[in-house]
């Protein structure tokens, strides 16, 4: 009993620290965020598990985990605003090359870092040559570059 | 601010949604650094805040003990009394200490130790000036507001409050 609701405890409690530390503290992931992700994952290990190391707690952690997982993505799935609070919704950051700088300040972004996008995603050079740049949800960066002159 | 006005194409947005969001990340920025200030004066164990002493009035009996504990943590307790003291001096613990508590390790050793409806009791030999310190470490079973009540033979009880938190 203790166990589920131990885990349920931690999950909410992870997903609304990673949700309100920012997109871009998890979106844009870099080597030391991963060890970062590693650390918060094995601070909290040992508050699940106890010092119970038996099979059956284990399982008992990790079923609740997936059953509380697929119970949120029905909700988001059938509540929008739902979805809208857990997952956050996507942002445009570049209109037709030209970026949103209050926009990109708030979202903690750089001009550098969408074009670091661009560069990675459509060998693109120039801010002018992105149609749109746009933050999703999950903190990626998507990149819709302009039609080139001479196409249609 | 025309950044602020939603657009759809190509993607719906909900810049007032954004905004709020914005608002609660920045809000809830101040409460992780409160937190973690809290956390470094020692609201959650070991620390300025958690660090606390109480004392029979006439100082006979002292107990140093953690504001603030943790289930599942170790918790150190200092019990002293001064001298003169009998050759087997009764240190009675009350029964919560035994329902919180297990205890890990005991210095020095008591010469005999017996529990009951009481709590638990042992009997310790005081030092060769007379007093007696003894030092507890104990790891919590349990959490919740926890009061406990230590008295050391004829010299007087003291009892303080600890919050166990899970």
């Amino acid at each position: 009993m203790e166990t589920v609701v131990k885990t349920a405890l931690i999950y909410f409690l992870l997903l609304a620290l990673i949700r309100l530390s920012g997109r871009r503290t998890i979106g844009q992931i870099t080597t030391f965020d991963f060890i970062l992700l590693l650390l918060i994952g094995g601070a909290t290990q040992r508050a699940l598990l106890g010092q119970d190391y038996s099979v059956t707690n284990a399982v008992i952690v990790v079923v609740t985990l997936v059953v509380i997982d697929v119970v949120l993505s029905l909700i988001e799935r059938d509540f929008p605003t739902f979805s809208k609070i857990v997952n956050g919704s996507p942002l445009i950051l570049v209109d037709h090359g030209r970026p949103l700088p209050a926009r990109l300040r708030r979202a903690r972004l750089t001009e550098q870092e969408v074009l670091a996008a661009a560069r990675r995603t459509h060998g693109i050079e120039r801010l002018e040559d992105i149609k749109f740049a746009i933050l999703e949800g999950n903190g990626h960066i998507s990149i819709i570059p302009a039609a080139k002159p001479g196409s249609s | 601010m025309v950044e602020n006005r939603d657009r759809s194409h190509p993607v719906p947005e909900d810049m007032e949604f954004q905004e709020r969001a914005w608002r609660a990340e920045r809000i809830a920025w101040g409460v992780m650094g409160i937190f973690v200030l809290l956390a470094l004066l020692g609201l959650f164990s070991s620390g300025f805040f958690s660090a606390a002493s109480t004392a029979t009035p006439d100082g006979a009996v002292t107990v140093d003990y953690d504001r603030f504990a943790r289930k599942t943590a170790r918790s150190n307790f200092s019990i002293r009394i001064a001298a003169p003291l009998p050759a087997e001096t009764l240190v009675r613990m009350s029964p919560a200490f035994e329902q919180f508590y297990v205890i890990e390790s005991l210095y020095p050793q008591a010469v005999r130790s017996t529990a009951g409806a009481a709590g638990l009791e042992f009997f310790f030999a005081p030092s060769a000036a007379g007093d007696l310190s003894i030092h507890i470490a104990a790891r919590a079973q349990r959490f919740g507001v926890a009061r406990f009540e230590i008295e050391a033979a004829d010299r007087g009880s003291v009892a303080f409050t600890q919050i166990i938190y899970p």
